[in-house]
């Protein structure tokens, strides 16, 4: 059940009614029964998983908080580390690993009797599986660090690992920030009714108007980037970045809307990304609860920046490598984090070896430039389905000649498979190279989009907007409306982070 | 108190806010829409005020070889040519199935003259492969409009993808796990449509007769009941047609059996005659006039010679036009 789809218009005002309508100390179990039919919805199998990790850390975070010595806490930790992150990797990497290997190959050929792990590897990744494991293992190290105290209400756990405005997407929560929440003693009033709905109504407009139509029109360019010509490859690097901010942004704002219509504050996961002077300033804006678990829970552990300067360098490129494997099992994301994780640390050279003062407005403005060039480059590898495909669209974009061995020699390396259109073009290349085609009103969401979000810039929409007067917040909240109804994207697609 | 009243006003101002949208989007941008999307229903508008009789088909109806074909004409046309008491007007478009029509039909207005529909009944459209296939999303979306409910409201529903979208892997999946598990009436390796290709007649894949061998089991092999969704669709508009007083003609469009009893055997020849013979008894014994052509148009007439398809030469098209104009005769 997508936030933008029929079954959640419906499921939504039927729960928010229940949810006021009955007393409070029964409100969290409507809810519990809410988060698994919502989860269930996509497929009731990946319960199991849900229930599992809600099973393993509920344990293991009671026992962490019994045991006397740190021993016992450390193994009762790792058994809960293993455990949720091997759920992840056996549904979400391992076809990764073994893809097209022959020893895999092999050893599937003589143990005929392995047919139903293919099987189940063959159902894809469960929905929101890092997102939860994320917010889960977190939960446990807060634990073990004595920084939260263990639920022990299992019902009250399980609610807490799957409250439906997050589940599949986030924002990742802390136990400490959502945990009461849910669970605290709410009275209904206009402001939460009216918050709440002015998110989902602005995140409703970027990810159904934005995103989903930007989908369409680009998809055919990642997908074969030699039948489209240079400025098409161009132009569909750049609506990608839009989609992508479009599609989670959106998401993101629909959730944090909803759980504010039943009184709970999710933190904002996004600031105008685009608007960000450096890489670093980029991952304060972008995907927030992301970058402060691995700020909290990876970088930190690692040492942080209270180590050897050489160690500290290690350190960021852990974070953004791994960063960039959480989002899928794949070379690509590899190399959009190590982009990330490299500049990073160009960055911070220069500022400290440089006495600049980065402040100004003309190093403000090479500073938005760079970021926004580098933040692109880094997003053909994220969206391109391997790096033979990111080379050609590297190659397109920049007017280089297509080296056909080089193409096929990394196609080799990360065994991707071969594309029969590429294939025909690597030996006959389009007399007249496709462009892209998009009907000229959709400029039209995309400048209100702009305008929004240059006047919100660190802001959020509801705060924003709650501060015009009555009549341009009502023509504000009349164009989205409109957009929304008559140039939402109409063709099926699935949102694209939930894959991670 | 003082809440609700908030709430019923700002209820009311985005029912206003709707209203206006609705005018505008209906100057604006629906016509795009419906050019890009639904284009089948500007045809059955005019059509409906035109025409006394509707000739719902897919591509079979007006396809035609060019340059070869000397009389181009559609089925339909050549059907409304030779009868003059009716006037009738043909609903086509490339790739649509009974499901669209279905929907056609359900807006047809009480106060309508149509006295009269003729309906493809196309064997392939029976089948998984088409059931499943990649333009399914697309046709699910595009009946969306087919309803009255006002235009933005149905644009609305497209956007919130609510119709039957399933995600393109998952289709594929749904039709390789039909054709590995779904039983057929015979003795192995005729039992299932994927164990039945592996039967090498014509050698190893890269033989064409081999490839096109497997079109014709994966998309004419399988058995019918009541559950086939497309059965469904048929049968809910044998019961439109009641209701709405209209006459129903069926016609069970043509297969290549030649090339079918060539290609693979006779197994599967007789498998395709047995479910069209169940498809023609069922509808008969409902009150629907059927014109049954199945086996009526030879090898030479089909147009498509590397898919099975249900396109004809004129002749072929012709021996349908004069079974149905005899049909209507009697």
């Amino acid at each position: 059940m997508l936030f933008d789809s029929l079954p959640f218009i419906l499921f939504l005002p039927i729960i928010l009614v229940m949810f006021w309508a009955i007393p409070h100390k029964y409100r969290w179990m409507l809810l519990l029964v809410a988060s698994y039919f919502f989860y269930g919805s996509w497929r009731a199998e990946f319960l199991i998983l849900i229930v599992y990790s809600t099973c393993v850390d509920y344990l293991a975070a009671i026992q962490i908080d019994k045991a006397k010595d740190l021993l016992k806490k450390r193994i009762w930790l790792s058994l809960s580390l293993l455990s949720n992150f091997g759920v992840l990797f056996i549904f979400k990497y391992f076809n990764f690993f073994i893809g097209e290997r022959w020893f895999f190959k092999e050893f599937e050929a003589a143990h005929p009797k392995i047919e139903w792990m293919a099987n189940i590897l063959d159902y894809g990744i469960p929905v929101g599986i890092s997102f939860y494991t994320f917010q889960t293992v977190g939960y446990t190290i807060d634990v073990y660090r004595g920084t939260a105290k263990p639920e022990r209400n299992l019902g009250k756990f399980a609610l807490f690992v799957s409250y439906f405005p997050q589940l599949v997407a986030g924002p990742i929560e802390r136990f400490s920030n959502l945990h009461h929440q849910i669970f605290a003693k709410r009275q209904l009033n206009y402001e939460l009714i009216q918050n709440g709905f002015r998110l989902i109504l602005y995140g409703l407009f970027i990810k159904m108007v934005i995103a989903d139509n930007i989908a369409p029109l680009i998809d055919p360019v990642f997908d074969n980037p030699l039948s489209y010509d240079q400025s098409s490859n161009i132009y569909a690097l750049l609506l990608f970045s839009l989609q992508i901010y479009a599609d989670f942004h959106g998401y993101s704002l629909i959730a944090i809307g909803v759980a504010k219509l039943m009184g709970v504050n999710l933190m904002d996961n996004f600031r105008t990304p685009y608007f960000a002077f450096s890489i670093k300033d980029f991952w304060s804006r972008w995907h927030r609860s992301l970058s402060n678990w691995f700020r909290d829970y990876l970088y930190i552990p690692l040492g942080g920046n209270k180590v050897s300067y050489f160690r500290w360098m290690i350190n960021i490129m852990i974070v953004f490598v791994v960063s960039g494997v959480w989002h899928g099992a794949n070379f690509t994301f590899i190399v959009w984090g190590g982009i990330h994780g490299v500049m990073y640390l160009a960055e911070q050279l220069v500022s400290r070896s440089t006495s600049v003062n980065w402040s100004s407005p003309f190093f403000k403005v090479v500073g938005w430039l760079k970021t926004f060039f580098i933040i692109n480059l880094a997003w053909l590898f994220f969206r391109s389905d391997n790096l033979a495909k990111a080379y050609l669209s590297l190659c397109k974009m920049f007017g280089f000649e297509v080296d056909a061995n080089r193409y096929h020699s990394v196609v080799a390396l990360e065994h991707s498979k071969l594309h029969d259109g590429i294939e025909a073009q690597l030996i006959q290349p389009l007399a007249q190279a496709n462009q892209l085609d998009a009907k000229w009103y959709f400029i039209l969401p995309l400048l209100l989009l702009i305008v929004i979000d240059l006047v919100i810039q660190q802001k959020r929409f509801d705060a924003v907007i709650g501060q015009a007067n009555f009549g341009v917040r009502w023509l504000v909240y009349a164009c989205l409306i409109y957009f929304i109804m008559a140039m939402s994207g109409a063709n099926f697609y699935q949102f694209i982070y939930f894959q991670f | 108190m003082k809440m609700a009243q908030k709430i019923a006003l700002r209820i009311g101002l985005i029912g206003v806010i709707i209203v206006a949208s609705n005018f505008i989007y209906k100057f604006t941008t629906y016509e795009s829409d419906l050019s890009a999307d639904a284009n089948i229903l500007r045809k059955f508008e005019h059509a409906l005020e035109q025409g006394d009789a509707l000739y719902f088909s897919s591509s079979p109806n007006a396809t035609y070889a060019d340059g070869i074909d000397t009389d181009t004409r559609s089925i339909s046309q050549m059907v409304n040519d030779s009868i003059s008491s009716l006037n009738i007007m043909s609903v086509d478009t490339g790739a649509i199935h009974a499901g669209v029509f279905k929907k056609l039909i359900e807006m047809i207005p009480a106060e309508s003259d149509i006295k009269h529909i003729f309906v493809h009944l196309n064997y392939r459209s029976f089948g998984v492969g088409w059931q499943q296939s990649e333009l399914e999303n697309a046709i699910q979306k595009e009946m969306v409009f087919y309803n009255n409910r006002p235009a933005i409201v149905n644009r609305f529903l497209q956007g919130l993808n609510a119709y039957e979208a399933i995600d393109p892997k998952e289709r594929k999946r749904l039709m390789l796990a039909s054709w590995a598990n779904e039983p057929l009436p015979f003795d192995p390796p005729r039992n299932t449509v994927e164990s039945w290709c592996a039967v090498e007649k014509w050698g190893d894949w890269t033989n064409p007769k081999r490839q096109l061998a497997d079109h014709y089991i994966k998309n004419f092999a399988f058995t019918l009941d009541e559950t086939n969704p497309r059965v469904a669709d048929y049968d809910d508009i044998v019961t439109l047609c009641e209701a709405k007083g209209i006459s129903l003609t069926y016609i069970i469009l043509p297969e290549n059996l030649e090339e079918a009893a060539d290609l693979v055997d006779h197994d599967l020849v007789n498998l395709m005659v047995d479910n069209k013979n169940w498809l023609k008894d069922r509808y008969l014994s409902k009150g629907v006039q059927v014109v049954d052509v199945f086996d009526q148009v030879a090898d030479e007439y089909f147009l498509e010679r590397h898919f099975p398809s249900e396109h004809y030469f004129e002749n072929g098209r012709r021996i349908i036009a004069s079974e149905i104009i005899k049909s209507l005769k009697h």
